[in-house]
């Protein structure tokens, strides 16, 4: 026999057919934007030389330093709030007897599809100058809305608009953990309180630390919350102050990207805890994956206290909702009412005749809708490459589905309106879809990645084995199979969508108006009325949107897949 | 006859922060039209990298492979046809049965991914299929709600629907329980006669390839040590390893010694390394008095007998010797006991024993053995 050259490791055929277009269109999207804001924060206001003076001034003017200290001081502050009022609520309700569970499930998915802005306003006309708080308690007229408008307000509210989905990432590890483990506590002579605290919480210390983090990265780049309560008494954050820079008479432009720069920094280091804590918890093996449904702690006498506690805390995270439901009925300006409130649907037709509502709502239904597709139709090819292949295309692609998630909204809106300014795009819906689709990706990542790693290679071999060529075996195989959980990223995306104010804060306009920005304007200018009304009218239509994609997914996986 | 399967110096390795595995060492070997060939070997030893090499599933390092006339792997040519592209069909370990399809489509899409449409004759031939492999009638039936066996045909009849050339089969009863196993093995069997084709099947299971196969093929840590067929394996392993593995043999070391000139040809007379007297077949040429060598003898190839309380062998001769042991542990197995010897010069053995022998732990026996059943090594040339 003789020796023969050997054979050099070939790209696979999905890195060819699908990995390196993905590669391309994913360099298109990300790479311009990523350019231009770093040329823009190191170059000075003509953009005719390099320099280093933005990030100087960040850090000589003293106000700079207050910012990033703010930032760390709400993150560390709303994060608390979130987590504590998620564990405390998903330990009740998945470890425990206590009833009223649908109830607590419900309220928190309300609370997490409806989008920040609504929250904030609706925490306004609960807190605010006139909140209704200081009408029931009107001794602490003096000190209520200041304390509200504070650090301490901000915290409270953002922990409660992030706490739904803290909980939504602690409550499966929780729900999957097995009694046995409780039970061995309580053997060895554990009281309930103290299994609690000690065994349950421990067990679940990896998922809540990767809730933690996650919730931290999204805090430490929100937006909406700190623009409608935090500006109100001079509390800013990175955010906000890249915000009021570009919103000035005259734009900063360079400022406003340096201080994006320093959020996306702090936000890596968020991110990075995050892929840290994750790892880990793949690797703690105590949490076994079956759906045990017995061994819940009986609380007894603790049962209604204990439903009483989650059923209260679930509900502070909807009632700014419910507040603005109220709101939208009663007509006029005199508000909070009690008993002199005059009702009707007058908010409602006012919809209609303000310039822009009801098309930014068409547009954000209608955009939502495409991003959703394009994501996971984008990120689940994606996905498939890297899971099936190993290659440099592979890792590319990896890391360029992950950037997005340290990029702010409110940097990648400058990022777009600095890039696009003067191209075809600008104004025009088409660069809306195009951020959505860029913010998203990350999170599309996370849904179809897992989804594909379900779906064991040798289902796959057999298909090629059989004489499908790649296409066909995505199409006829790995498609049918992760449909399911695209299904459920596509409702995600949608919702999430729906709630972009800073992603498209300076894109969006009379041009190309969707809702985050229009509420926002609105209620900055005018009247709160159409704006309760107008919320209303889009938490009605994103839940009938999902509640349709549920029925679909369900008549899918039912009929189609079997 | 034609091989049907060439296989020729295909060379594997994985890269691995360990330094990685060389998983197929310059393997080759050709299957006749209509054989039935079986890859046996240890875990780990390289049998399913091997099989979907030939499928087209991984890609080795070097080597050709070709199937009927058709040239489907040429490291030298840099050719490497794609899975879909080979006239195979696979049976996977896990069956692989998609989910998402009911039992009539997992059959038929072989056929739906050749060009052209989803004919009549299709159809036809899906049923038929579905005829042979005893599933005639569950078309309707969702492919998850089949039982193990079930699936195992399902997996069987989508691997031969599309007529392939090669059938390959990777550890198909592996999955079953073990009376399921017996059954399907025969009806694997008599599927395979029944159309005729040219089947590789890997097993680590010894009884399923001695049964099956019309030639087996021995590996060891992605070595081929022997090709031949079941009675060549079993009777004249061509390594220790080879009689170790198929017949479970007993292997000790020793070296050999000058033989009277009475002895037949191609009979040696080893010392152990414990000083008994072993006579056995020489496997290889040119072994000579003081080579170290290794002796092989399976279980079923002693005798085993009580009675003598000096401990010495009863008789012996030039191809008949004798060694001295005591019980160490009787297990009854049914028609036989498997039962464990210390000899006197310090080796553990096992012997197979026919019936229920009276023996209690620490009588002293003796075992006799053959030079037609004991085969003497030279320990150099094994792989270890
Ligand atoms: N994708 C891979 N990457 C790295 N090493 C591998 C890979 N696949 C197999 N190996 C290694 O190659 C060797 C041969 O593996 P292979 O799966 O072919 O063994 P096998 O004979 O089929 O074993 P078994 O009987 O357990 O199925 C093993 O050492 C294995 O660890
Ligand atoms: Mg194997």
């Amino acid at each position: 026999m003789t020796r023969v050259a050997p054979m050099r490791a070939r790209l696979g055929q999905r890195s060819k057919i699908f990995g390196l277009p993905i590669m391309v269109i994913l360099l298109a999207l990300i790479v311009p934007l990523l350019v231009r804001i770093v040329i823009l924060a190191f170059s000075n206001s003509t953009g005719t030389a390099a320099t280093l003076d933005n990030f100087v001034r960040i850090w000589n003017n003293g106000v700079g330093l207050q910012i990033l200290g703010n930032t760390l001081l709400y993150t560390l502050g709303a994060t608390f709030v979130a987590i504590l009022v998620a564990l405390v609520i998903a330990i009740i309700v998945e470890r425990t007897d206590a009833p009223g569970r649908i109830a607590v499930y419900a309220m928190l998915a309300l609370g997490f599809g409806v989008p920040s802005v609504i929250h904030g306003i609706g925490w306004t006309l609960i807190g605010g100058r006139v909140g209704i708080l200081w009408n029931i308690f009107p001794w602490l007229q003096d000190v209520g809305p200041n304390l509200f408008y504070s650090w301490f307000g901000l915290c409270i509210v953002t922990g409660l608009r992030f706490a739904p989905i803290a909980f939504f990432l602690v409550a499966p590890a929780l729900r999957a953990m097995d009694p046995s483990l409780e039970e061995a506590a309580r053997v060895a002579g554990a009281g309930r309180f103290r299994m609690l605290t000690r065994i349950t919480l421990g067990l679940s210390r990896p998922s809540l630390l990767a809730a933690v983090f996650l919730v931290g990265l999204l805090v430490v780049q929100h937006f909406d919350l700190p623009a409608l309560i935090g500006t109100q008494s001079g509390f800013i954050v990175l955010s906000t102050e890249v915000y009021s820079l570009v919103q000035r008479n005259f734009p900063d432009y360079n400022g406003a990207a340096a201080y994006s720069i320093v959020l996306a920094i702090v936000a890596v280091i968020a991110l990075v805890a995050y892929f840290r804590a994750t790892a880990q918890a793949k690797r703690f093996g105590v949490i076994s994956g079956k759906g045990y449904r017995s061994g819940r702690v009986r609380l007894e006498g603790w049962r209604i206290p204990s439903a009483i506690l989650v059923i209260v805390l679930a509900f502070c995270t909807v009632v700014p909702v419910l507040v603005l439901l109220w709101r939208s009925f009663v007509t006029g300006n005199d508000f909070p009412c009690f008993t002199t409130c005059t009702y009707g649907f007058s908010n409602f037709s006012d919809i209609g005749s303000t310039a822009g509502l009801i098309t930014s709502g068409v547009n954000s239904i209608v955009l939502g809708l495409l991003a959703g597709l394009i994501v996971v139709l984008l990120t689940v090819l994606l996905s498939w490459v890297t899971v099936r292949e190993s290659n440099r295309i592979t890792r590319l692609l990896d890391q360029l589905g992950s950037i997005p998630l340290v990029l702010s909204g409110i940097l990648l809106s400058l990022a777009f309106l600095q890039t696009y300014a003067k191209s075809f795009l600008y104004n025009s819906v088409f660069l809306i879809l195009i951020a959505y689709v860029v913010f998203y990706i990350p999170f599309g990542v996370r849904f179809t990645y897992s989804a594909v790693v379900g779906v064991r290679g040798e289902l796959e071999e057999a298909a090629s084995v059989a004489g499908a060529r790649p296409t066909t075996v995505f199409r006829r195989i790995v498609f049918p199979l992760v449909l399911p959980s695209l299904l459920t990223a596509f409702v995600f995306i949608f919702l999430a969508s729906m709630e972009q104010l800073s992603l498209v804060v300076f894109i969006s306009g009379a041009g190309n108006p969707v809702v985050g920005p229009e509420i926002f304007r609105l209620w900055q200018t005018s009247s709160i009325s159409v704006v309760a009304a107008f919320s209303v009218g889009v938490v009605l239509a994103g839940f009938i949107i999902v509640g349709a994609g549920w029925l679909i997914s369900r008549l899918v996986t039912r009929h189609i897949l079997r | 006859m034609t091989a049907v399967l060439r296989v020729e110096g295909v060379d594997k390795r994985f890269h691995g922060a360990d330094g990685g595995t060389h998983a197929l060492h310059e393997i080759g070997f050709e299957v006749e039209e209509g054989e039935f060939f079986t890859l046996i070997g240890p875990s780990g030893c390289g049998k399913t990298t091997l099989l979907r090499s030939l499928a087209g599933l991984e890609t080795p390092d070097a080597g050709l492979i070709s199937i009927g006339d058709l040239s489907v792997f040429d490291s030298s040519r840099r050719l490497n046809m794609r899975p879909e592209k080979r006239p195979t069909g696979m049976v996977f370990q896990s069956y692989a049965i998609w989910p998402h399809m009911n039992v009539f489509e997992n059959v038929a899409f072989p056929l739906r991914c050749r060009p052209g449409r989803f004919s009549q004759s299709d159809r036809k031939r899906v049923s038929e299929i579905l005829e042979i492999v005893g599933l005639g009638g569950y078309e309707r039936r969702n492919a998850t709600d089949l039982s193990g066996g079930q699936q195992q045909r399902l997996a069987l009849g989508r691997a031969l629907v599309g007529e392939p050339r090669l059938l390959l089969l990777d550890e198909p009863l592996s999955n079953l329980d073990a009376l399921l196993r017996v059954t399907m093995r025969a009806e694997l069997k008599r599927l395979q006669r029944e159309v005729g084709i040219t089947t590789v099947y890997v097993t680590h299971d010894q009884s399923e390839a001695l049964s099956l196969s019309d030639r087996i093929a021995v590996f060891k840590s992605g070595q081929l040590l022997q090709v031949g067929s079941p009675e060549e394996v079993y009777n004249r392993p061509a390594q220790p390893f080879v009689g170790e593995f198929l017949g479970g043999a007993n292997a000790f070391d020793g070296s050999l010694v000058p033989s009277p000139s009475s002895i037949p040809t191609g009979v040696g007379t080893a010392r152990s390394s414990g000083g008994s007297r072993v006579v056995g077949t020489l496997m290889g040429d040119a072994l000579t008095p003081g080579d170290d060598v290794r002796i092989v003898v399976r279980p079923d190839a002693m005798q085993l007998s009580t009675g003598n309380s000096s401990g010495a062998p009863q008789f012996e001769s030039d191809t008949i010797y004798g060694l001295a042991a005591t019980i160490n542990q009787c297990m009854f197995n049914g028609s036989f006991s498997e039962v464990m010897v210390d000899t006197a010069d310090g080796f553990r053995l096992n012997v197979i024993v026919p019936g229920t022998p009276r023996l209690t732990l620490g009588d002293s026996v003796t075992l006799t053995g053959s030079a037609e059943q004991t085969y003497i090594y030279r320990t150099t040339g094994a792989v270890a």
